[in-house]
């Protein structure tokens, strides 16, 4: 979701359960401001249009299910009327659904973590319950709780773009995203993300960094030199936006803004910052570190 | 049937129910709610399939119908909020669409809010620590909307001798009865 002038105000999903109906979800700090914004819209830009919002926020409790086993996890538990298989329920379908016996409910075949996953969701009293007897069926398949830090390690080695990488100045082009606004269909935020200021050859691109040394540390916050530059934020070249060790690779792995990254793939460069005395050379990668073909999420 | 067991918005399994001096508390799960909002060029249609369903008009601004088997509440100019028994009426959202079919776009609601009844005496010494309604003033019928600790609420005035129904967003359910039951201890 863009702002008027191209800038990027939010990322979430939209899914469509009906020819008429969408559930739109939000990074959680922004839902109030997104709903207010889709309120202006709807009122002040477009009042002709016949649209109804309303927030569903707290009414559902929705979890997400991760992993190579998470289709079997669910079939035990889904009522069987409903094809979950990968052909029946590709990646990216919705569908409203009965679980246990008869409880409504809304699935969404949806990843942030990279793997097979899915979100499920049920009226928020039996939320609950919901989660136990996830745990329960589950057993057989060692089905563990995951909580934010692993989800946020998780997201860093897929390159999924987050909270950290929408920082206010950054727009769908600097997020490797820029082929998703449309030049054809007009929305908020397309015209002005034409801005040739917010296009130059040396903008900003999303990219990954790895430690030329495998045991060196380092955290988001740190700037990009180029190695046989002097240090200094006149050579700055971007900076890291996220940081986490990868067990997947046995490696620091960060997300990180540079000038002109999508060609500069390869390059070994210097991170640096002076404030934590960190100083350690790196390679630009891809920003998709594990399963860039997205294999798991399609599984 | 499904065999999944619901909890409260408190988190139990029964009801809270709390008493300080001659008014009571209860937390109140048996509600199911759902929104109803006329579509665009709809809203006298939307509002005739309404007064159909509820067996009255739609409640107009700061006003409820208290009425059985339905109840309505107004929320915003052609929207309203229909509530019922949980127990009887799980499946609301479903009545209440094949009522107004494609005039109005309804959601499920109950779960967006936990139902705080304050029954008995002592109301508005109450409310006039938690918020800026004149419950004083109140009428059967009369509800609006409000902040309570800083949390979005309906206030809903049942009897004016001694009931109002309080809706806040579950999730802070017990920041709400946090609230409601210190100022019940404070006042009375």
């Amino acid at each position: 979701m863009l702002r008027e002038d191209g800038i990027a105000l939010d990322d979430g999903s939209a899914a469509r359960l009906a020819e008429d109906h969408f559930i739109v979800t939000t990074t959680t700090a922004n839902a109030a401001k997104v709903y207010q914004h889709l309120e202006f819209v709807h009122q002040c830009l477009f009042p002709d249009m016949d649209v109804q919002l309303i927030s569903t926020t707290e009414a559902w409790a929705q979890y997400a299910v991760a992993g190579p086993n998470s289709r079997k996890l669910l079939a035990k538990i889904i009522d069987p009327s409903f094809d979950i298989s990968n052909d029946g329920f590709p990646f990216m379908a919705c569908a409203n659904i009965t679980v246990c016996g008869g409880l409504r409910a809304r699935l969404f075949r949806i990843s942030f973590s990279g793997e097979l996953a899915y979100e499920i969701a049920v009226p928020a009293r039996y939320g609950d319950a919901l989660m136990r007897r996830l745990m329960d069926a589950g057993k057989e398949f060692d089905v563990v709780p995951y909580g934010a830090e692993a989800l946020g390690v998780m997201r860093i080695e897929k390159g999924h773009a987050a909270g950290n990488e929408l920082n206010g100045p950054t727009t769908a082009l600097n997020l490797g995203m820029g082929r998703m606004v449309s030049k054809v269909k007009d929305s908020i935020g397309s015209k002005l993300s034409e801005r040739a200021g917010l296009n130059e050859a040396n903008a900003l691109m999303l990219v990954g960094i790895r430690p030329l040394d495998p045991d060196h540390k380092f955290t988001a916050g740190g700037h990009l030199m180029n190695r046989e530059s002097a240090v200094s934020a006149v050579h700055d070249q971007g900076y890291v936006t996220s940081a986490a060790y990868s067990p997947t690779l046995n490696s620091m792995i960060g997300l990180a803004f540079l000038k002109n990254g999508g060609n500069r793939i390869g390059e070994k460069m210097r991170l640096v910052s002076p404030v934590t005395n960190l100083n350690v050379e790196v390679e630009i990668v891809s920003h998709h570190f594990v399963d860039p073909e997205g294999t798991r999420v399609r599984a | 049937m499904h065999d999944l067991t619901p909890i409260t918005a408190l988190g139990g399994i029964e009801p809270q129910v709390d008493t300080v001096a001659g008014l009571t508390l209860p937390e109140n799960p048996d509600l199911a709610l759902d929104s109803v909002a006329a579509r665009f060029g709809q809203e006298a249609g939307c509002a005739k399939a309404l007064q159909d369903l509820l067996g009255a008009a739609a409640p107009g601004p700061g006003k409820a119908l208290l009425s059985e088997p339905l109840a309505a509440v107004w929320s915003a100019p052609n929207q309203w909020m229909i509530g019922a028994r949980f127990s009887e009426h799980e499946d609301l959202a479903d009545t209440v669409k094949a009522a107004v079919g494609t005039a109005g776009s309804v959601t499920e609601q109950t779960d967006a809010w936990v139902c705080f009844d304050l029954i008995g005496s002592g109301i508005p010494q109450v409310m006039e620590l938690c918020c800026n309604i004149n419950t004083r003033a109140l009428a059967a019928g009369d509800a609006t909307r409000t902040s309570i600790h800083h949390l979005g609420c309906f206030v809903i005035c049942g009897d004016p001798e001694g009931f109002l129904r309080l809706l806040g967003p579950r999730a802070s359910a017990g920041s709400l009865h946090h609230t409601l039951h210190t100022a019940m201890k404070s006042a009375l």
